[in-house]
C-alpha cells in the first residue's frame, strides 16, 4: 500500500510555492507516488487548464534527479472537463506523447476513463496504442462494472483501478468477488482515512489496496495524511516497503 | 565476437528509415534497422505540423511544391488509416509584412492547378489582419497512428530492429561496411557486416556521414516547439497565415487537438554548425552534438514559448474561440543550407558510394518518402 500525492488543486488555490513545499515535504517523507491529470484543476476556467502538471513539470525541472513516479489520467480535451468517455487512439497516442513531455521520465503510468470499454475494435486499440510504452495502466471506470462488462481482459491484469473513498463498501463487495484487481483509493480528506469503511477494507483486502491518494492542500493537512496512512499500513502484510512511517516527519 | 550479416543496414528509424528498411525487406533482403532511441520516431517524424502538402505553403519555392503534389495521390492512398480529411483548411495572406501578395498566391495555385477560393470567416477569424482569406484542400496526417502502424509492419515484415543502439565504428574491407553497434547505457556491443548501408538520421546526418569517411551536407539546425492545443471552436479548422513571421495551425492527425507552430517563435535556438550545437546538452552526459536526443522528454528543455505562440495566434482569430493548451512537443529541425533563401524543402537523396554502397536521405517533406526506392543497392 502505497500513498499517492493528489494535485487536483494545484493551479487553484494550491499556488506553486505550496505545491513545491507539499512537493518536498512528501518526497522527504519518503513517499514515490504521485496521481495527476492534464486537466487538473478541476475547475471551469480556461487560465487554469493543465496548471496542476505545469507547477509538477517545474518541480521536476527544479529537482531534476528526483524520481518519482507518476500516475497521470488523460482524455479531457478542455477546461472543466472530465475525462471523456469515448476517445481514439489517436488522442490515447497523442496524450501520452504531451505528458511525456511534461512529466518526463518520471511518467510511471496513465490512467484513463471509462473510455472505449465494451467496444471490441476500440479495446485492441488501447492495447496497441500502449505497447511498447512502459506504462502502467490505470482506469476510473468502477471494479465491479469492468467486470460486468467483461472489459477486465482489456485492461488486464495489472491494470489498477481508481475509487472514491464514498464508494468503498462497494469496492469491496467487488474485491471480495473478484481475485485479482487492484484499486488505488482516492481519500477527499484526511478524514476519509479513518473512516470505518475503509479502515474495514484496508483490513480484510491489504494486498489488493495499491495506493491510497491523499489531496492535502498544506503541509500540515499533508503530514496529518500520512499519520493516518500510517496507521492504515498497519494492516497491510505485504509491506514492501512503499509504506510510510506514521511517525516521523523529517 | 560473432558477425552477423545483413543485406542492408538502415540507420535511423523515423519515418523514412522505417520506409526504407520496409521496402527493401519486402524486396527479400534482410534489413537491420538501428535507432538511437528505445521509443523511435519520436523526433522530427512525429514532432511536425503532419500537414500533407499540397505545394500551398511554398510559393516561394516551385520546385518544392511541384514535389509535395506529386507524391501526395499515393501518400494518401498508403496512409488512409491515418489522414484527417474533415477539416477545413483556411490560407490567409497578412495585410502588412506578406512577402506574398493575394495576387501572386492566386497566380501560383493557378499556376500548381490547386484550389483556393477567397472566403470570410468573421466568426472564427480577425479578418483586421488579412488582406485576404482562401478556403484550400490540405489534409493531415495522424503521425503517431503512423508510427504505431509502421512499427508494428516492420515486425510482421521480418526486419530485425535495434533500438536504443547507436553505431560507433564503420570500416570498409572493399566489399563490406563492417559496422560497430553499441546499446547504452550497458555498453553492451556488437558488429555487423553489410554491403548497403542507408542514413536517415536526419539530424545527426552528418555524424554518420563522417564516421563512413564521406563528405558533410551544409545543413542549419533548430531546436523547435510546437504547441499542441484544444478548441472547441476550431476543432475542423487550420489556418496558415502566409507569407511571413506568422502562425500556423493544423488538426494533429486524428487526435482532434491542434498543433500550433510560429515562425518568430517556433525556432528556440539556432545551430548552424554541421552537427546540432545546443546549450541544453551540457546539462546531459547521454545528449551531444554527435547524438541528439529526444528533446520534448527532456528535463532540460529551454522555458516554453507556448504564451507568446498563443498570444500571437489570438491576435488572427475572433474574440469567441477558446484555447486550451495541453503542452508542446520539441525537436531539432535540420534544414538544407541552400533552401534558406526560397524557404523550400527539397528532398536529397545521395549515393556516396555503390561498392559497398552508402546513400544518405534527408528531407523535410513526409509525403516523399518514395524517393527512397531510387537507391541502387548491391545484391
Amino acid at each position: 500500500m502505497r500513498p499517492f500525492l493528489s494535485t487536483i488543486g494545484w493551479g487553484a488555490g494550491i499556488d506553486r510555492r505550496i505545491a513545491f513545499d507539499l512537493l518536498d515535504r512528501f518526497v522527504s517523507r519518503g513517499g514515490t507516488y504521485i496521481r495527476t491529470a492534464t486537466h487538473y484543476p478541476s475547475v471551469d476556467q480556461t487560465s487554469a487548464f493543465g496548471k496542476s502538471n505545469e507547477h509538477l513539470q517545474a518541480w521536476l525541472q527544479a529537482n531534476p534527479h528526483s524520481k518519482p513516479k507518476i500516475l497521470c489520467e488523460i482524455g479531457a480535451m478542455g477546461h472543466g472537463a472530465k475525462s471523456p468517455v469515448e476517445i481514439s487512439s489517436a488522442t490515447l497516442l497523442t496524450m501520452v506523447e504531451l505528458a511525456r513531455g511534461q512529466l518526463f521520465g518520471a511518467l510511471w503510468g496513465i490512467s484513463i476513463a471509462q473510455l472505449l470499454v465494451g467496444h471490441e475494435s476500440t479495446e485492441s486499440a488501447i492495447m496497441r496504442a500502449l505497447k511498447g510504452q512502459g506504462l502502467r495502466l490505470a482506469t476510473t471506470t468502477t471494479v465491479g462494472n469492468a467486470e460486468d462488462e467483461g472489459s477486465s481482459s482489456v485492461f488486464g491484469d495489472d491494470c489498477l483501478f481508481h475509487v472514491d473513498a464514498s464508494n468503498i463498501a462497494s469496492v469491496a463487495t467487488d474485491l471480495y468477488a473478484m481475485s485479482n484487481k487492484s484499486v488505488i483509493i482516492e481519500a477527499n480528506s484526511a478524514s476519509d482515512l479513518h473512516d470505518s469503511k475503509v479502515m474495514d477494507v484496508c483490513d480484510r483486502f491489504p494486498e489488493r489496496i495499491f495506493g491510497v491518494c491523499i489531496r492535502p492542500t498544506s503541509l500540515d493537512s499533508l503530514d496529518r495524511a500520512l499519520t493516518q496512512f500510517g496507521q492504515l499500513t498497519s494492516y497491510d502484510k505485504s509491506n514492501d516497503g512503499h509504506s510510510l512511517g506514521g511517525g516521523s516527519v523529517a | 565476437m560473432t558477425i552477423e550479416r545483413f543485406d542492408l543496414v538502415v540507420l535511423g528509424a523515423g519515418f523514412f528509415g522505417a520506409y526504407t528498411a520496409l521496402h527493401f525487406r519486402r524486396k527479400g533482403m534482410r534489413v537491420l534497422l538501428v535507432d538511437r532511441e528505445s521509443r523511435p520516431w519520436s523526433k522530427a517524424s512525429s514532432v511536425n505540423q503532419a500537414r500533407v502538402h499540397t505545394g500551398y505553403h511554398y510559393p516561394r519555392s516551385i520546385k518544392t511544391a511541384r514535389m509535395a503534389n506529386e507524391n501526395r495521390d499515393r501518400f494518401l492512398s498508403d496512409h488512409a488509416y491515418a489522414i484527417n480529411r474533415q477539416f477545413q483548411k483556411f490560407y490567409a495572406i497578412e495585410k502588412r509584412n506578406s512577402l506574398t501578395n493575394a495576387s501572386q498566391f492566386e497566380r501560383f495555385c493557378n499556376k500548381l492547378d490547386i484550389p483556393a477560393i477567397e472566403t470570410r470567416r468573421p466568426d472564427l477569424f480577425n479578418h483586421d489582419w488579412f488582406e485576404a482569406l482562401y478556403v484550400t484542400e490540405e489534409y493531415s496526417f495522424d503521425p503517431l497512428l503512423i508510427r504505431q502502424t509502421y512499427l508494428a509492419m516492420l515486425e510482421e515484415a521480418g526486419v530485425e530492429t535495434r533500438y536504443g543502439w547507436r553505431p560507433t565504428q564503420a570500416d570498409c574491407d572493399g566489399k563490406n561496411w563492417i559496422i560497430t553497434v553499441q546499446r547504452e547505457p550497458d555498453t553492451e556491443l556488437s558488429t555487423v557486416q553489410t554491403a548497403n548501408v542507408i542514413n536517415a538520421t536526419y539530424a545527426n546526418l552528418n555524424t554518420l556521414n563522417r564516421m563512413f569517411g564521406f563528405d558533410e551536407i551544409p545543413v542549419t539546425h533548430e531546436l523547435t516547439e510546437m504547441v499542441i492545443l484544444h478548441s472547441e471552436e476550431l476543432a475542423d479548422i487550420g489556418l496558415t497565415i502566409m507569407d511571413g513571421p506568422f502562425v500556423s495551425i493544423m488538426p494533429y492527425g486524428r487526435s482532434g487537438l491542434l498543433s500550433l507552430s510560429s515562425v518568430l517563435y517556433t525556432p528556440k535556438a539556432f545551430s548552424s554548425k554541421p552537427d546540432p550545437h545546443f546549450e541544453c546538452q551540457t546539462h546531459r552526459h547521454d545528449c551531444s552534438p554527435q547524438s541528439v536526443r529526444i528533446c520534448t522528454d527532456c528535463r532540460y528543455k529551454p522555458p516554453s514559448n507556448a504564451t507568446k505562440m498563443l498570444k500571437q495566434l489570438q491576435n488572427y482569430l475572433s474574440k469567441d474561440v477558446e484555447l486550451n493548451k495541453h503542452g508542446s512537443l520539441l525537436t531539432v529541425k535540420t534544414k538544407l543550407k541552400s533552401s534558406m533563401r526560397d524557404d523550400g524543402r527539397p528532398t536529397d537523396i545521395r549515393t556516396y558510394s555503390t561498392t559497398p554502397f552508402f546513400g544518405c536521405v534527408f528531407s523535410g517533406k513526409i509525403n516523399s518518402i518514395y524517393e527512397i526506392e531510387g537507391f541502387q543497392l548491391n545484391e
